[in-house]
């Protein structure tokens, strides 16, 4: 986790990058500049990408807002080519309590904001104003390349690897079984993994035993909500021969469902 | 889309829905519900002490947001009716469960 008053050095590799990306920005042509905002306004344009190249160029202490037509969705504060804050609005973010904590990087916190953001439906496009703003508190903050590297897949990884690395930090526990691996991976506190992976056997036992297709009643991917009690809900995700069981706080559903179906959304 | 099953026998006995659902799909739609049950009282055997009674299994596709909901303090011991709902959203899901419950306790008193 990163701790900087954002005075962060860059290698020289990727300083150079920087300065060179900055110069052709700034030498471009202001109707190619009209042109990215006319495609990210059309709907043509990546809000990901898009996002993660604002913080990768702003030096400056800058605000950023989102807008879905006329309507702020989401706001951002960058310095130094870090991104200190991402709050979404609350429509969006259907979590709003949600505050990172210990166990959880300030990167996987708004990769997995930036995530909902970006799979949230735009209808035509969306657009970013930029303003001057003043940076007092010492905070939290990461770089575009450290949401980058959550946010893409890395090679060979599963769909519900990706799943996982955006909602492991709200788990209270979680099991990825793999029928064709002899050990699976887990995190949690040990009587929570065992339950995990007990349930984990239960269901293949019971699909070997039934009958049962492993994605019923169509073979889309899928995933099951059980409750383990009133404040902890199990999620159950199957993809090919992969299982993923994931015990969660209740008010971090709703991000956790939606972040799977952004993974798993065409 | 709304069914009305059986979770002992695994199946749907009435429905309605905008669009015309073969019978293999509710079918299957019943059996996906009797697994997620199973499932949830597996997990809550688990538990001790066991209070907690989860009367509701959804499943998340890309499409769509299916919630079933059984008739409550049932277990796997029991032939039970469940209402099955294939909704175009998390929250409209949710919001069928109160009702629901409510109408299968009704069911279960007039029998």
């Amino acid at each position: 986790m990163s701790r900087s008053t954002a005075k962060t050095t860059l290698p020289a590799k990727d300083a150079t990058r920087a300065l060179r990306d900055a110069l052709v920005r700034l030498s471009a042509n202001p109707s190619s500049l009209a042109s990215e905002k006319r495609d990210a306004a059309e709907g043509r344009a990546d809000l990901m990408q898009a996002v993660l190249h604002e913080i990768d160029a702003t030096i400056l202490p800058r605000q950023l807002t989102v807008f879905f037509g006329q309507q702020a969705v989401a706001d951002l504060t960058i310095s130094h080519r870090r991104l200190l804050s991402l709050d979404l609005a609350e429509a969006l973010s259907q979590d709003p309590h949600h505050n990172h904590t210990d166990q959880t990087s300030i990167a996987q916190t708004y990769a997995l904001r930036l995530r909902l953001l970006a799979s949230s439906p735009q209808n035509t496009g969306f657009r970013i104003s930029r303003r001057a703003c003043e940076i007092t508190m010492e905070t939290e903050n990461c770089s575009a390349k450290q949401l980058s590297e959550i946010l893409a897949p890395q090679q060979g990884e599963s769909h519900l690897t990706s799943f996982l690395a955006l909602i492991s930090a709200d788990a209270n526990a979680w099991v990825l079984q793999n029928e064709q691996a002899d050990q699976g991976a887990s995190a949690g506190p040990d009587q929570l993994v065992q339950q995990l992976a007990a349930l984990g056997d239960t269901d293949k036992s019971a699909k070997q035993m039934r009958g049962y297709a492993l994605r019923m009643p169509d073979k889309t991917p899928s995933c099951m909500v059980l409750s383990l009690s009133s404040d902890i809900q199990v999620i159950v995700a199957w993809d090919h021969a992969e299982t993923l069981l994931i015990a969660l706080p209740s008010q971090h559903l709703a991000a956790a469902t939606k972040a799977w179906r952004s993974i798993f959304t065409p | 889309m709304v069914a009305f099953g059986d979770l002992g026998s695994k199946l749907v006995l009435r429905s309605s829905s905008t669009v015309q659902h073969p019978q293999e799909y509710l079918d299957q739609l019943c059996a996906q519900a009797n697994h997620g049950f199973y499932l949830q009282d597996a997990l809550l055997e688990q538990n001790t002490p066991r209070g907690h009674n989860a009367g509701e299994v959804m499943v998340v596709t890309v499409q769509e947001t299916r919630i079933f909901i059984r008739t409550p303090d049932a277990d796997r011991t029991a032939a039970s009716d469940a209402i099955l709902c294939v909704c175009d959203s998390e929250q409209a899901a949710r919001d069928l469960v109160a009702p629901a419950k409510q109408l299968l306790i009704d069911l279960c008193r007039g029998a």
